[in-house]
């Protein structure tokens, strides 16, 4: 127990600075770090400052882009994701293992070292500054494809054939036997999209210049300015409790669907 | 036991899953044998086109938005400075003091990083599934860090691991302890950037574990447990082995995301002490946003992705060589 | 929860629509009406009013302001200039970077562009607009540097008030034996660098001592880390670290909280920060004359941003005159230096913004005549050098390990050979 809690400590506190920093004036923040008193860690003037600050400028718009863009990114990567990781455990056909070296090498290649190369395509195809830039990258995820294609190579094939010799389509198939019953991996596959877009900073400060189209943690990173004129943490940690909100709330929203146990039975 | 190789959750028991509806059951009877001539050529042909067609969107957008600008990268390693194509960007890299000691320092990083996250995440699972009081909790607490944005994560600890004033060495000093220099020893920094990752990232990998956990039978846990087995020795001989290939898939993810990360570095010792914590991943960015040297830059990639390409071929392997299908 | 398989199709449709439908707001360019692009590295809040002057004053032109965040700065321009990706017009240069980003042909040559403007820019700003006896960019802003201390730290250690008459100026070494007397006394830190670590800030020590820039060579392409000037001076640097004066592991954004919670006797810092501390009134704050070595000369660092006008720019009459209206008009420099305490180029604004600083505090008195005269007699500007930004990340990290205690020699010779490498590949 003492481990558990000890363990709590080490991930939560951090996480209570940030908190109580959002609503602390500035230099408060830096004021109590040392030595360790009451006031490091409970704050005892609060502002909502930072807060009002904040929302003063684009911050929420681009929350809302943010949401916005996560949320498309895992519906569109899901499909996609669950299309081909159908094809390449369920049916049989050559250059499957091709394909599925493509698909690995896929999610190898880290992101920010293509992204110039990619920006200019964007450049090209006269894409900059609109969703489809922000989406477009994120939705084909090798992890992703992995992830739920080791799912349903674990699902038993008798169902599927049972269910052909019935007479039951592609379609039917796909639907019925595996996404139905892969919720857990569906989670998954769509906890990774959504961490790449969540995260995504290089990419959105590459390819949108126009602030109504920008995401959060870019516009946070633009509060800072040059360090000859101060950066504000205030604000900055404001707008991250915001930010993490949404991550959250998901968490909550679907960690039953990690956890279920054997007692559970059926999925639903 | 269902045959699943490295999947991150739980597979369904044959009980648990829904069954086909009765509309399908009692449909339309035909069967293979009435087009068997020819039916098998029809069939493979047919099922190329579905596989093909069904995989479309998803090799369209890797290629495009991965496999393209990457290749267009990779050539770009090669453009030399003089107009031409050649070499020239690798051997400057590799005679260059500073880049072989990248290496060093990357493959030591990982080295180091990847079984401590992985060894850690699978204790936290481990812990929760205790189900000690306030498991929700705990749970939550654990992968809170994965929400934020990583440079904002990376910005707290580097408070916190300030020498005179942070809060790490303010416990220390609370606890007896002396003051650690952490960011400005050549010795501790990289501990420090490793405690920093753990934090933010063992609760996502730890998500992943839980599922594999949930999924061994308590009967098999109770069996061992009455027939006299401690709690070591049932999660070593049982637990660990049921979950390897959950194991070996965080294992694998974990090097992928690892070998890449670099933002706490660009935050908290942009490179330093003398250069230990200056990974490759690092250097290529400041090449190609600090310098605008963008062959140098893309060197560095194809330096860093082929050792990765390496690693994660060696660990496929290892998860390859333990079961039969793939 | 049931999943739907309508509400599925439905999503995703929606979300292909949406992808589809939307883009940014358009910006209507007709006929008359010319939008013009420009690039800054600060915060919206500060630029915007500036432009929706100009705006105001001239309907045919829209400017728009676009913050980047300043380290990946270089980046976007690179990518965006460089890429003609057609979204920038005017774009802030700073002035060491001038030579590079020349080189790369992202500024376009405003040689008889500019009318008169000898007398309205110092020499100094001019000399780094200009290469090849073509000038590139316009000087916008410029900076100096003062030496800040706490009254209640000093007076608390009985240490005699550094003096604010640049003939009368502490030297460093009087500086290093006072901080001590401070501390002594009972404050935490005697001396504190604002951009700690930062060639900006570090450059006028082995200046004043005669160890030069740092670089050397025709076009500054060489390292010359290792002349015995130069070294002396890093060590006496290391010093004020070494021995405790100076926090270490402390980064720049952190500096200037901590001066301002009253923890450091001494900072030597920009005028940036005259503001935010005349306000603080726990804070009791004096201004002083930068330190000079005592066997050396008086150096104070200098320069801030240029305005540069995109090569590849569709409108360049109206950028022209947009940049000629910041930089060149006293009405445009000081709306460009309202709200932010960087000194102004433009030497027709500048008196203006000094005096209306110098009011700010009581403690401030003579700083006007202190800037003006550290600019036009002492300020030193950075090396001009193709390589400048491989230069500067090279003594940021050598700089950074020997705050931290490297051995200097050895150190600075390790950098030496970096800057070398680096600047094979920029021959």
């Amino acid at each position: 127990m003492t481990i558990a809690v000890l363990t709590g400590i080490f991930f939560a506190l951090p996480l209570w600075w940030i908190l109580i920093s959002a609503f602390r004036p500035e230099l408060d923040i830096f004021r109590y770090l040392d030595p360790l008193s009451a006031q490091s860690l409970i704050p005892f003037r609060l502002t909502l400052d930072n807060l009002t600050a904040l929302f003063a400028g684009t911050f929420l718009r681009a929350t809302f882009n943010s949401i916005f863009v996560a949320a498309a990114t895992v519906i569109i990567g899901l499909v996609i994701s669950v299309l081909a990781a159908y094809a390449l455990s369920v049916l049989e056909f050559r250059g499957r293992g091709l394909i599925f070296l493509i698909v690995v090498v896929g999610f190898l290649v880290p992101f920010d070292a293509v992204a110039i190369p990619l920006g200019e395509i964007f450049t090209d195809l006269s894409l900059r500054n609109t969703y489809a830039a922000l989406i477009l990258p994120g939705i084909g995820n090798g992890l992703a494809i992995f992830v739920l294609r080791q799912f349903f190579i674990g699902i038993p094939k008798d169902l599927k054939e049972a269910a052909s010799l019935d007479g039951a389509g592609t379609w039917r198939i796909l639907w019925q036997i595996y996404v139905v019953n892969s919720k857990p991996a569906l989670v998954g596959a769509g906890l990774i999209l959504f961490v790449f877009q969540w995260q995504a900073y290089l990419w959105p400060l590459i390819v949108i210049s126009d602030d109504s189209m920008q995401v959060a943690p870019v516009l946070l990173a633009k509060l800072q300015g040059q360090a000859e004129y101060g950066f504000d943490p205030g604000q900055i940690f404001a707008g991250t409790l915001i930010l993490s909100i949404v991550p959250i709330f998901l968490l909550l929203r679907f960690q039953k669907n990690f956890v279920q146990s054997v007692a559970t039975s059926g999925l639903d | 036991m269902s045959s699943t190789d490295g999947v991150p959750v739980s597979a369904p028991k044959p009980s648990d899953i829904r069954r086909p509806s009765r509309v399908i059951l009692e449909g339309r009877r035909s069967g293979p044998i009435s087009d068997r001539r020819g039916g098998k050529a029809k069939a493979n042909k047919r099922t190329l086109a579905i596989a093909l067609a069904l995989l479309l969107p998803a090799i369209v957008s890797l290629a495009l938005f991965r496999l393209w600008p990457a290749g267009k990268a990779f050539v770009t390693s090669f453009e030399e400075l003089s107009g031409g194509f050649g070499f020239g960007n690798y051997e400057y890299l590799f005679s260059t003091p500073d880049f072989q000691q990248m290496i060093f320092v990357t493959l030591m990083f990982n080295l180091a990083i990847n079984p401590i996250q992985v060894v850690l995440a699978l204790a936290l699972a481990l812990l929760i599934q205790q189900r000690l009081p306030g498991t929700t909790l705990w749970r939550m607490l654990a992968f809170a860090p994965t929400a934020l944005p990583i440079a904002v994560g990376a910005i707290v600890w580097n408070i916190a691991f300030r020498e005179d004033d942070g809060l790490v060495n303010s416990f220390l000093a609370t606890l007896g302890f002396d003051k650690l220099p952490w960011l400005t020893s050549t010795s501790l920094a990289m501990p420090a950037i490793i405690i920093m990752a753990c934090w933010v990232g063992v609760g996502y990998w730890m998500v992943f574990l839980l599922a594999g956990l949930n999924e061994i039978p308590q009967s098999i846990l109770q069996a061992a447990e009455i027939d006299g087995a401690g709690w070591w020795r049932r999660t070593f001989s049982i637990v660990i082995p049921l979950i390897r290939r959950q194991l070996l898939f965080v294992l694998i993810a974990a090097t992928v995301v690892n070998f890449l990360m670099f933002a706490p570095v660009q935050i908290m010792t942009s490179g330093g002490p003398n250069g230990s914590t200056n990974l490759i991943m690092y250097s290529a960015y400041t090449q190609a946003f600090g310098f605008n040297d963008q062959p140098l830059a893309a060197a560095h990639v194809v330096i860093v992705m082929s050792i990765l390409l390496v690693i994660v071929g060696i660990q496929f392997k290892l998860l390859k060589s333990k079961d039969g299908d793939n | 929860m049931s999943f739907s398989r309508k509400t599925a199709i439905a999503a995703t449709l929606a979300a292909s629509l949406a992808l589809v439908g939307c883009t940014a707001g358009g910006e209507g360019e007709s006929q008359d009406n010319v939008t013009i692009r420009f690039l800054g590295s600060q915060p919206n809040e500060l630029i915007d009013p500036v432009v929706k002057k100009y705006n105001d004053a001239n309907p045919g032109t829209t400017v728009v302001y676009e913050s980047v965040p300043f380290e990946s700065f270089s980046a976007v321009i690179a990518q965006r200039v460089g890429g003609d990706t057609g979204d920038v017009d005017v774009f802030y240069a700073d002035a060491p970077r001038n030579p590079s980003i020349i080189n790369a042909g992202y500024a376009l040559d405003l040689t008889g562009e500019l009318g008169d403007f000898e007398g309205t820019w110092a020499e100094s700003s001019i000399e780094t607009a200009t290469v090849d006896g073509k000038i590139y960019t316009a000087p916008m802003r410029t900076s100096t540097q003062v030496l800040y201390y706490n009254v209640d730290l000093l007076a608390a250690a009985g240490v005699d008030l550094p003096s604010i008459d640049p003939a009368e100026r502490i030297t460093w070494e009087e500086l290093k034996a006072a901080a001590a007397k401070a501390q002594d006394a009972g404050a935490k830190w005697g001396y504190l660098d604002d951009q700690v670590s930062r060639y900006y800030q570090f450059q006028p020590l082995p200046e004043s001592l005669g160890g030069g820039s740092g670089l050397s060579g025709d076009e500054n392409l060489e390292g010359d880390l290792l002349n015995p000037k130069f070294i002396e001076a890093t060590e006496y640097w290391q010093s004020l670290y070494s021995e405790g004066l100076a926090p270490k592991g402390v980064d720049p954004d952190q500096t200037k909280p901590i001066f301002q919670s009253g923890q450091a006797a001494f900072m030597p810092g920009g005028p940036w920060w005259m503001p935010v501390f005349a306000e603080d009134s726990e804070l009791n704050v004096g201004i002083a004359a930068y330190p000079r070595f005592e066997d050396g000369e008086a150096v104070t660092p200098t320069d801030s941003e240029h305005l540069a006008v995109s090569a590849n720019t569709k409108h360049p009459d109206e950028a022209i005159d947009f940049v000629k209206w910041i930089t060149l008009t006293e009405e445009g420099a000081l709306a460009m230096s309202d709200g932010l305490a960087v000194p102004t180029a433009n030497l027709e604004a500048q008196p203006i913004q000094l005096a209306g600083l110098e009011e700010l505090s009581a403690g401030y008195a003579g700083f006007r005549a202190l800037a003006e005269f550290e600019m036009q007699n002492t300020a030193v500007a950075r090396p001009a050098s193709v390589g400048y930004v491989q230069f500067e990340d090279v003594m940021g990290k050598a700089l950074e390990d020997i705050r931290n205690g490297s051995n200097v020699t050895d150190r600075l010779g390790q950098a030496n050979e970096q800057l070398m490498s680096a600047f094979s590949r920029l021959r």
